[in-house]
């Protein structure tokens, strides 16, 4: 319960205003570049930087999804053409571990670079997790003080 | 017999330790600390021809555990804290009222006392840290958990990491509340001692003193390739240095210390 209670107030006070991290990239003639990253329950934008020839498309997998992938089936969450550098809003619906596969569709080799801009937002998740946590320590702190009442009820009978 | 009464001595020091909600209100700093939203979360490349699940899943567990050894050390400040105050209310506070001599009438060594007294605290310190890391570990990627568990490796790193942290601050805040023997000055002492370290440390980018040496440890443990030898004395120089203070703290309580 103090667990839960504690994720929910380090959640809820959040000083986070959002933050900003890139990674570059290189894509073969006709290949393709994965690359994995943990996201938050939060809206992000990615800023896709390529140079202006470049067509391809992005797809972004959860973990189901990455699963799924190595299997050799393609469900991705979100599925978006490129033509030269690209804005993407994406909000995850949970909080995990998300594939970025970038596909490139002309016959050169092609370096750009991923930008990712979390917004400030409170996580949903997060909030769902913490509710569970203190229920679950609500429910034991309750069994436990019921078993010892009734145990002390025994006694005085 | 003398193995019965050090567990009587241990357990009597964790209920009086557990008078007071410490050990709570330590678990709930502990995980406002660590679980506080942070930009840096992880992101590796992998090869898109040949994407391997197992693979996958160990890199992923890897980042977080060693994300949560990293933040390990945002919750030096609570735990210089509360080390001040258990090593206080374990040692000078009752060297101070006349507990200690109590103690030390019954039929049980020195050793066996001191012995208990740090086990208690440093009990109390590492239960709590680890299982806020642990939870933060579990918590981050939580489809993941399961292969996070397949990878006991991992699991003790990070218990590792918490149990040199927490053994320092133990040492450094001990041995100033024995030396000390007095309530008063063995809390203040004791954490200002603690905040000189962080401020030295952070100043100076000094690289072996604590909480920036925290850092080193778990970057440390969990290199993807062999650690260099350069960084182990970085590495090596808390541990050695809590247990020396250890073992001076031990040898002061059980021939020196005069209580009365």
């Amino acid at each position: 319960m103090i667990m839960g209670l504690s994720i929910l107030l380090a959640n809820l006070t959040s000083t986070l205003r959002g933050s900003t991290s890139s990674m570059s990239f290189e894509v073969p003639a006709n290949g393709t570049y994965a690359v994995i990253v943990k996201l938050q329950n939060r809206p992000y934008e990615i800023r896709i930087i390529v140079s202006e020839d470049f067509k391809g498309n992005l797809c972004i997998f959860n973990y189901e999804g990455i699963k799924k992938l190595t299997e050799g089936t393609k469900t991705p969450t979100l599925e978006q053409d490129l033509e030269g550098s690209s804005l993407i809003d994406f909000t995850p619906n949970r909080r995990g571990a998300y594939t970025f596969l970038i596909e490139s569709n002309i016959s050169e080799n092609i370096s750009g670079s991923i930008g990712l801009v979390e917004k400030k937002a409170i996580s949903q998740d997060v909030q769902v997790d913490s509710t569970i946590i203190i229920l679950f320590g609500l429910a034991v702190t309750l069994a436990a003080t019921m078993s010892k009442s009734i145990k002390s009820s025994r006694t005085t009978c | 017999m003398s193995k019965n009464r050090f567990i009587v001595s241990l357990t009597w020091e964790l209920k009086s330790l557990f008078r007071f909600p410490f050990p709570e209100v330590l678990l709930a700093l502990f995980t406002y600390m660590i679980f506080l939203p942070r930009g840096s979360g992880f992101a590796f490349t992998v090869s898109s021809e040949s994407l391997k699940w197992e693979e996958i899943t160990r890199t992923i567990a890897f980042h977080t555990t060693r994300n949560v050894a990293q933040f390990s050390f945002f919750a030096y400040i609570p735990m210089g804290i509360f080390a001040s105050i258990f090593a206080t209310l374990v040692f000078a506070y009752e060297i101070e009222n006349g507990l200690l001599k109590v103690h030390l009438s019954h039929p049980i060594s020195r050793q066996s006392i001191f012995l208990a007294k740090l086990l208690s605290c440093f009990l109390i310190v590492f239960i709590t840290f680890s299982a806020s890391l642990l939870s933060y570990a579990f918590l981050d990627v939580t489809e993941n958990a399961f292969y996070l568990i397949l990878s006991p490796d991992l699991i003790l790193k990070v218990l590792l990491v918490t149990a040199l942290q927490s053994l320092f601050m133990l040492s450094v805040t001990i041995s100033f509340s024995l030396y000390s023997a007095r309530t008063s000055a063995s809390l203040i002492g004791s954490f200002a001692t603690i905040y000189l370290i962080q401020l030295l440390s952070e100043s100076a980018n000094l690289e072996f003193l604590p909480p920036i040496s925290f850092r080193e440890q778990a970057s440390f443990l969990f290199s993807k390739t062999l650690p260099k030898l350069s960084q182990l004395p970085n590495f090596l120089i808390i541990p050695l240095v809590s247990v020396f203070l250890i073992v001076c703290s031990y040898l002061f309580f059980s021939r020196r210390l005069e209580v009365g």
